[in-house]
C-alpha cells in the first residue's frame, strides 16, 4: 500500500501574471519502506516536491493523502504537527543550530515528543553511539567537519524513529569519503525499514536506490 | 519546558547585544516614568507635609504693634478714617498684592437645613455651643483674592467672583471642602439656624457653587490649615462684610506678597505710616509662598514630565520593538530549523515572550532600586508601574505575533545554506 500518494498537484509561485508554474498535475505515489530518488535539472521542482511531501510548503492544488487519509496542512503548525509524528528532513547544509551542542541538536527532535527526560537521554545518546559522533556530544556545529556535520543531522531525523526520512541533496557539501559513508548510513536506515526519499541530481545517488522519480520541467 | 529554557538560555548568549539594549532601553525608560510618578505622588500628597515645614518665607501678615490701639479704630472716629487711607494706601500699592486675612467661624447645624445628615466628625464646639450642639467649621473671606493667591482651586462647580463679595439677596454662594462632597453637590442650598426658646438667633442660607480639590490646605502664620471639612463663604454670611470687619481683617494678619522679592516691605509700610501718622506695622513671614512657588513648579514639571514620559516611552517601545523585531528575523533560520524538528510555533513564540519579559524584568531594577536608596519605600502604588512596564513590553511584542505567522519555511529552508 502506498505510505504517500499525491493526485494532480500543483503548485506555482508568485502571483497573479507573475505566477511561475513549477509542479503541474504531478501524480506522486511513495510506499512504506521504499527508497527513492526523485531526480530532474535544475528547476524542475525536485525541492519543490520534496517540500510539499515534508509539508514544508502547500500545494495550491490537488490531493494529499497519507496511509489513505487526506491530509489538508493550512498553516505552518498543521505541517509542524505532521512531521513531528512522521517525517524527519535532512538538508544538504545540515540546519544545525550553532549555539547548541551536538547532544542538544539531536535532543531537539524528541522535545515534543511525550518521553521522559531520561529516556530522551538514552535514545540520544545511543543514536550518537550508532553513528560514531559520541565523542562529539559536547561539541557545538562549528567545531565540527562536513561529514560529522551531517552525521549529526541524521541523528537528529533518526532519534524519533519517523516513518520517512526526506533527504535533500544530503551529500551535495561532503567529500568523496563523507558522502559514501552518509549514503551507507541511508541505506542501513532503509535496510531497517524506513522510508527514504533522496532528492539529487548525482545519478550515481540515484543508483543506490530502489526507485528513481524523475522530474521534467513542469 | 526543555526547549523553551534551552532557547532562553541560547537566545541571552547569541543576541546578548540586542538584550542589553532591550535592558538599557526599558530601564532609562521605565525610570522616567517612575520619577514622574512620583513627582506626581509628591505634588498630589506631600507638598503640605515635606515643604510648608521647611522653605524660606516669602510673603509676609501684617499687624499692629500695638495691638491695643484696635479698640480705638472705630467707625465715625478720626483715627477710622486714617485708617481706611492706610488699609487703601496698601491694598492699592503697586509694588504687591494684599488681602485681608480669613477668619474662622461656627456654622450652627440641624438636619432640617441640609438635603443631606453630616456626620458627627464634621462637627466642632465652641465656647457659644449652648444654643446649638452642632456647629460646622467655617471660614469667612473678604475678596476672591485669598483664593487665588493661596491657590486654592475647586475640583467641581466654580471659584468665587467678586460679585460674590457684594451684598445680595437670597442665599451665599458657599465653597465646601473635599470630604464634604459625599454629603452635598453643586447647587444644594443649605440653611444655617440657631433657635432657642423659639428665638431665632441666626438663620442665614447658603448655595453650594463649588467643591474644593482634595487636599487643600491654607497657612497661616502658625502653620497649616486642613480645610478639607470646612465651608468657606463670604463674610457677610456671618454679617461681618462691613468694612471695620474687612479694615480689621487687614490690619490684623492681612498678607501682603511682594512682587519683588527684594523688596523692603517693612520700610515702604514705614512710608504709608508715617505719611498719615498711623500707628506702625510689625511683620512675620508667612510660608504659603514658597509652598505655592514649589506648587506651581512642580506642576508645570510635571506637564513637562509627563510629555517627556510619553515621549520616551514611545520611543523606548518603538526602538525596542525595532530591536526585538531584527533580533527574531536574524535568528529566522534557527526558528525554521525548530520548526523542521517538530517544535510548535506557539512554543517558540512563548520563547520568544519569556526571554523578552526576563530582561524587561531586570530593567525594572534600577527604578525600583532607586526607590528605595532614595526613598527607602517603594512610595508610588507598584501596580502604576508594572501595568506600564509590562504594558510596555507586551506592546513591543505585538510584531513579532504576525511576522513569525507569516513565516515561509520553504524559502528559508532553500536559503539556509547561502
Amino acid at each position: 500500500m502506498a505510505l504517500i500518494q499525491l493526485e494532480k498537484l500543483s503548485k506555482s509561485y508568485g502571483r497573479g501574471n507573475k505566477a511561475v508554474p513549477v509542479l503541474i498535475n504531478l501524480d506522486f505515489t511513495f510506499n512504506a519502506g521504499e527508497m527513492l530518488a526523485i531526480t530532474g535539472k535544475s528547476g524542475s521542482g525536485k525541492t519543490t516536491l520534496l517540500n510539499l511531501i515534508g509539508a514544508v510548503d502547500f500545494a495550491d492544488s490537488g490531493r494529499y493523502l497519507f496511509n489513505g487519509e487526506e491530509k489538508r496542512f493550512r498553516s505552518v503548525s498543521d505541517g509542524v504537527r505532521f512531521r513531528a509524528k512522521h517525517i524527519s528532513f535532512i538538508v544538504q547544509h545540515f540546519a544545525l543550530i550553532d549555539d547548541f551542542t551536538v547532544y542538544e541538536n539531536v535532543l531537539m527532535s524528541l522535545w515534543e515528543t511525550p518521553t521522559k527526560p531520561h529516556e530522551r537521554k538514552k535514545k540520544v545518546l545511543e543514536v550518537l553511539e550508532r553513528l560514531e559522533i559520541l565523542d562529539l556530544k559536547d561539541k557545538y556545529p562549528p567545531q565540527l567537519s562536513g561529514g560529522e556535520k551531517q552525521r549529526t543531522a541524521i541523528a537528529r531525523a533518526i532519534v524519533r524513529k519517523p516513518a520517512i526520512i526526506l533527504a535533500d541533496e544530503p551529500t551535495g557539501a561532503l567529500d568523496a569519503a563523507a558522502e559514501k559513508n552518509t549514503m551507507d548510513i541511508l541505506k542501513e536506515l532503509h535496510a531497517e525499514g524506513t522510508g527514504i526519499i533522496i532528492v539529487t541530481h548525482d545519478p550515481e545517488i540515484a543508483a543506490q536506490c530502489d526507485r528513481v522519480f524523475e522530474l521534467s520541467k513542469g | 519546558m526543555s526547549f523553551i529554557l534551552r532557547n532562553i538560555r541560547r537566545m541571552s548568549f547569541a543576541h546578548w547585544k540586542s538584550n542589553l539594549l532591550i535592558f538599557i532601553e526599558m530601564a532609562v525608560c521605565t525610570a522616567i516614568f517612575f520619577i514622574m510618578l512620583h513627582n506626581y505622588t509628591l505634588a498630589q500628597h506631600t507638598y503640605d507635609q515635606k515643604l510648608s515645614g521647611t522653605v524660606r518665607a516669602q510673603r509676609v501678615a501684617i499687624n499692629l504693634q500695638d495691638v491695643t490701639k484696635f479698640g480705638e479704630l472705630l467707625p465715625g472716629s478720626t483715627l477710622y478714617d486714617v485708617a481706611q487711607k492706610v488699609q487703601r494706601d496698601i491694598l492699592e500699592s503697586p509694588d504687591w498684592v494684599a488681602y485681608e486675612t480669613f477668619s474662622l467661624t461656627s456654622i450652627p447645624y440641624s438636619r432640617d437645613g441640609f438635603p443631606t445628615e453630616i456626620p458627627e466628625e464634621f462637627m466642632e464646639e465652641f465656647g457659644y455651643s449652648d444654643f446649638c450642639d452642632t456647629l460646622l467649621r467655617g471660614m469667612l473671606l473678604y475678596s476672591p483674592t485669598y483664593m487665588t493667591q493661596n491657590g486654592l482651586r475647586v475640583s467641581e462647580g466654580r471659584n468665587f467672583e467678586d460679585a460674590d463679595f457684594e451684598e445680595i439677596d437670597g442665599p451665599s454662594p458657599v465653597i465646601i471642602g473635599s470630604e464634604l462632597s459625599p454629603y452635598l453637590n453643586v447647587g444644594d442650598v443649605i440653611t444655617s439656624s440657631n433657635t432657642m426658646d423659639g428665638i431665632n438667633f441666626f438663620d442665614r442660607q447658603a448655595v453650594v457653587i463649588g467643591i474644593l480639590e482634595k487636599d487643600s490646605f491654607t497657612v497661616v502664620q502658625e502653620g497649616d490649615v486642613d480645610i478639607n471639612k470646612t465651608f468657606v463663604l463670604p463674610a457677610a454670611f456671618a454679617d461681618q462684610g462691613g468694612s471695620e470687619f474687612r479694615l480689621q481683617a487687614l490690619l490684623s494678619g492681612g498678607v501682603i506678597v511682594p512682587h519683588d522679592k527684594n523688596l523692603d516691605i517693612q520700610d515702604k509700610l514705614n512710608q504709608i505710616t508715617a505719611k498719615y501718622g498711623f500707628y506702625p506695622f510689625s511683620i512675620q513671614p508667612v510660608n504659603m509662598n514658597e509652598v505655592i512657588d514649589a506648587t506651581i513648579v512642580s506642576q508645570k514639571n510635571l506637564v513637562l514630565l509627563s510629555v517627556l514620559a510619553i515621549l520616551t516611552s514611545s520611543l523606548a517601545i518603538l526602538s525596542v520593538g525595532t530591536v526585538l523585531l531584527r533580533r527574531t528575523r536574524k535568528d529566522t533560520p534557527n526558528i525554521c530549523i525548530f520548526l523542521m524538528s517538530g517544535i510548535p510555533l506557539g512554543k517558540i513564540m512563548t520563547s520568544i515572550l519569556i526571554d523578552l519579559l526576563f530582561w524587561g524584568s531586570l530593567a525594572l531594577l534600577p527604578s525600583l532600586m532607586l526607590s528605595w536608596t532614595e526613598y527607602r519605600a517603594f512610595l508610588i502604588p507598584m501596580w502604576q508601574l508594572l501595568l506600564f512596564h509590562y504594558g510596555a513590553l507586551l506592546i513591543t511584542y505585538i510584531p513579532i505575533i504576525p511576522t513569525l505567522g507569516r513565516i515561509n519555511l520553504d524559502y528559508n529552508i532553500r536559503a539556509g545554506g547561502e
